[in-house]
């Protein structure tokens, strides 16, 4: 009985080190942040903007069963809210915010972040600490400038269409990028590797109201057909290192686009000789972008090459000849080429190297680099850079010949 | 194992102490001895140890042997034995037996009996009362001899047996429809007529010194290997137990390891399981009074897989097998990881659909952790009570679960739709698993892991599942690792693991358990056969 009570205690031992082990666990994870579903509330987006020599934060915050009622119909509630709170560090104001949320803000959901273009022109550069730090946040949401207007501004406008005006931002930012490519998405990582890097000086798209934002922020810009406030990207902000300078427009920013190939499909219109026009729709792009040294002096080479197809036709012009589309492909090379190099006059005027060009010369030269990238905001401004685009036309639609042409002939 | 087990049994026979020291093996009447030479005596000590009872029949007979008359008695079970035959022989036809005697000459009436009369396949002699005892409880007719010291046994025994019919338990589309039924004799017949080969060896025991059930192990000699044979015949001998009324009982005693959820041997009711088991060079393990029959050594792999996985073509067989290995997945760690996400990481889920989730629960009471376990509660206990329940109210329980679970749990607010969608696709994941026993495992392992999921998030579910496939690859089965073909990686066996390659490329049987002889088609060379 003796023995059998030594081999229990024995077993109590093997039993109690790994509850042991077990009870460790308790303390060794390092985030003890178990919340329910129903405890926080989503944050989507994040607006700040400059209130005297504090920050004001304003979250839009969903509400989330007002977002999943099917029926809609009787009463409707707006499916956000927007908060906010004033305080002289952004962490410190966001958790002011729990004095009128009823729940812990929860922001991993984070799609955008707008920032006032007053907030901007004063820098950008320490609001970032704070979002990078947090863990909560992923850094996959995108930023944008509210142009000429407010963050909290933007947050209030309701979207038809998309239930959440976030997804609309969000969504309407990627589409108008790839198919469009006037705008450019930009998450906090490249933002902050923009930054840091002496190269390459970050672009942020602008967004602005177009139309009344008092009527924006109530129920009524959804119940019209046409909304009287909607919210529309807006060209590009140019950043010299972490401050608003200028804006570029819309031609502009589709040539940053083609430089940075970061542009898959746009439209480029061209002049027809009879007079009238026809639009390219361009469908594939590829760039490179090389630094050369020079008996000492950095030379930028950009190299584009565009497949397109015809997409419209307004004039008169014979397609069906073999030297239609050579024509057509090199007036499609000039009208980029002189797009992209009116950006980079734009950028020069700005002082702003928004291409990146600084990091191509570093790649391509590092000594050099090393010797001119204090001053690199002069040496920009007198760089040449040679633009080769090279352009084809592979389509022309369901139909060669345009039918106005016969209108004309008859 | 024993040593885990030693208190237990000390309990156990302490707990049923008066019984278990005065069995009825020690009563007097029942005390085995000689046959007396008296029938007198004989048939009077029978019917004292059988306590008079009413179904044991006794004809006594005068037979003319040697011209001479002879006290003789025929001794049967009613219901039991169906002597008809028998009895015809012995009675009538008195000429035919005369000559016969005759020619016979001078010869020992018993074994004239024996030899001439008999018109019984199996006959053998008893000469003491133990044997007569179990003979005649056995279905056994007896004929006893006055003044012989023996006695003749024939076997006589038709005791009802169920008909062969097709397994409630594992159904198959394609494939024998055919089940074990309640007899030892019918069920090893039902192997015989798979595997019609001298070398399928069979050996029998008599375990439970009440209950006196016969046992069979059944193995091919040449393929499997003896040391398993061996274990299991010492494990089988090492058994002491009153009774044996189902192959569980000797399932729990002879089992490697009692303290695992997870089932060590394997169990089927279909005789071409057991014979495609005893080709790879297991042993099946027959107890007499039950359809189940064991087979060990038992794997991991080998209850996520069927007997179908052979018949149907190799493609469909390793589709069926990868979607049931997903299903033990999603059976396992459906609830758990819905709750660590939905109360851990919220981040990983992407936005609209954490956006619905939120809204469905938007009021639900209850944090994740409980409204998880009381719908999973809620199911156990429907599923168990259309188990148990009589066939013929099977319709209320699945009305009432459907509305319950279903319907009034959601409208309700007491539950969230999207738990319900976890409970139920959990629920029917856990029914692909083919093994009652191992989805049972599943079951209760289950809620640990939302347990963790629930304290620790992801974290907690992933030191879990580190814990399981430890404890997993700690288990064996008669002496084979329990997670053989995966853990230790065998590259030879993944051709009927994962995936059931083609026939063809199946030369071989699994290294574990067909030491010596692994190769089974000897003649043709390994690789597709040429058209």
């Amino acid at each position: 009985m003796k023995r059998l009570n030594k081999g229990r205690n024995l077993r109590l031992n093997k039993a109690l080190k790994p509850l042991l082990l077990a009870a460790a666990l308790l303390a060794l994870p390092g985030c003890w942040n178990r919340k329910e579903l129903n405890e926080i509330s989503i944050a989507t987006a994040f607006g700040f903007d400059a209130r005297e020599d504090r920050y004001l934060v304003s979250v839009q915050l969903v509400n989330a069963s007002e977002i999943a009622d099917k029926q809609g119909g009787g009463g409707r509630v707006p499916v956000v809210t927007v908060q906010q709170s004033t305080g002289r560090t952004i962490f410190e104001s966001i958790r002011a915010m729990t004095t009128t949320t009823p729940r812990k803000i929860y922001s991993s959901h984070l799609r955008i972040l707008v920032i006032g273009e007053d907030m901007a022109r004063a820098g950008i550069a320490k609001l970032l600490d704070g979002l990078s730090r947090d863990h909560e946040l992923r850094t996959d949401f995108y930023i944008i400038v509210a142009r000429g207007t407010k963050a909290s501004d933007i947050l209030q406008v309701l979207t038809p269409l998309e239930k959440l005006p976030t997804d609309k931002m969000f969504s309407s930012l990627e589409a108008s990028q790839r198919n469009w490519g006037i705008t450019a998405r930009v998450d906090l990582h490249e933002l902050i590797n923009d930054l840091v890097d002496k190269g390459v000086d970050p672009v942020l798209a602008g967004i602005v109201i177009e139309g009344s934002n008092e009527i924006g922020r109530t129920d009524a810009n959804l119940d019209s057909v046409r909304p009287p406030a909607t919210l529309k990207y807006q060209g590009l902000a140019v950043f010299r290192k972490d401050k608003l300078v200028g804006w570029l427009n819309d031609e502009q920013s589709k040539g940053y686009n083609y430089i940075r190939g970061t542009l898959k499909s746009t439209i480029v219109r061209l002049p027809c000789r009879k007079g009238g026009e026809l639009a390219v729709e361009l469908i594939h792009t590829s760039h490179g972008i090389k630094g050369k040294i020079r008996d000492g002096k950095p030379e930028i080479e950009v190299r584009l090459s565009a497949e397109g197809n015809i997409g419209e036709v307004e004039c008169a012009i014979n397609l069906n000849t073999p030297r239609a589309i050579p024509l057509l492909e090199a007036e499609l090379s000039e009208a980029i080429k002189e797009n992209m190099e009116a950006t980079i006059a734009q950028a020069k005027a700005y002082r702003s190297d928004i291409f990146g060009f600084g990091s191509a010369i570093h790649r391509a030269d590092y000594r050099a680099w090393n010797r001119m990238k204090d001053r690199w905001d002069d040496e920009f401004v007198h760089l040449p850079v040679h633009v080769t685009v090279k352009a084809k036309i592979r389509r022309t639609g369901s139909v060669v010949e345009s039918f106005l042409e016969r209108m004309e002939d008859s | 194992m024993v040593s885990f087990l030693y208190p237990f049994k000390k309990l156990l026979k302490k707990g049923l102490g008066p019984r278990g020291s005065r069995g009825p093996e020690s009563d007097g009447a029942n005390r085995p001895g000689p046959l007396p030479r008296s029938l007198d005596d004989t048939l009077r000590i029978v019917k004292e140890a059988l306590g008079g009872s009413p179904d044991l029949v006794i004809r006594r007979i005068s037979m003319m042997i040697n011209r001479r008359p002879h006290q003789t008695a025929i001794v049967y079970i009613d219901g039991l034995a169906d002597p008809k035959e028998l009895l015809e022989s012995l009675l009538a036809d008195s000429g035919d037996m005369q000559a016969n005697l005759k020619s016979a000459g001078d010869v020992e009436p018993l074994r004239l009996i024996r030899q001439y009369l008999l018109k019984v396949g199996q006959v053998n002699g008893v000469s003491d009362l133990g044997t007569l005892y179990h003979a005649i409880l056995s279905g056994d007719t007896c004929i006893l001899l006055d003044g012989a010291s023996e006695a003749i046994a024939a076997g006589t025994g038709s005791a009802k047996d169920r008909n062969i019919t097709e397994p409630a338990s594992q159904a198959v589309l394609r494939g024998p429809r055919e089940g074990f039924a309640e007899t030892l004799r019918t069920n090893t017949a039902l192997i015989r007529r798979k595997i019609k080969n001298p070398n399928l060896w069979m050996e029998t025991r008599r375990i439970g010194d009440v209950t006196k059930t016969d046992v069979a192990i059944m193995y091919i000699k040449g393929i499997v290997n003896d040391k398993t044979v061996n274990e299991v015949r010492q494990r089988l001998d090492r058994i002491r137990i009153d009774s044996i009324l189902e192959s569980g009982y000797i399932e729990e005693l002879i089992q490697d390891e009692t303290y695992t959820p997870f089932p060590t041997i394997f169990n089927t009711e279909r005789p071409d399981a057991v014979a495609g088991g005893l080709l790879e060079g297991r042993i099946a393990i027959l107890v007499d009074g039950t359809p189940f029959v064991l087979v060990v050594p038992a794997l991991f792999t080998h209850f996520l897989q069927t007997p179908e996985d052979y018949y149907q073509r190799a493609d469909i067989s390793s589709f069926l097998r990868i979607l049931r290995y997903v299903c033990l997945f999603i059976a396992l760690f459906g609830p758990a990881a819905y709750i660590a996400v939905t109360t851990f990481h919220q981040e990983m889920i992407p936005t609209p659909l954490l956006l619905s989730v939120i809204a469905a629960r938007e009021g639900i009471p209850f944090p994740a952790f409980v409204e998880a376990f009381l719908m999973e509660i809620t199911f156990e206990i429907l599923r168990e009570a259309g188990v148990r329940m009589p066939r013929t109210v099977g319709q209320a329980v699945s009305i009432v679960g459907a509305l319950v679970i279903g319907q009034s749990a959601v409208e309700a607010g007491l539950v969230g739709p999207a738990m319900v969608i976890v409970v139920s696709i959990t629920a029917i994941s856990n029914f692909v698993i083919p093994s009652y026993n191992m989805g049972i495992s599943i079951r209760m392992i289950r809620f640990p892991f939302m347990i963790l999921a629930a304290t620790f998030g992801l974290y907690g579910i992933l030191i879990g599942s580190i814990v399981m496939v430890l404890h997993l690859c700690s288990l064996r089965s008669f002496g084979v690792p329990y997670m053989a073909p995966f853990a230790p990686f065998i590259v030879e066996d993944q051709k009927d693991n994962i995936f059931r390659l083609p026939r063809w490329a199946m030369v071989t049987r699994p290294r574990y358990s067909s030491d010596g002889n692994p190769v089974r088609e000897k003649e043709r060379p390994p690789g597709k056969p040429g058209r």
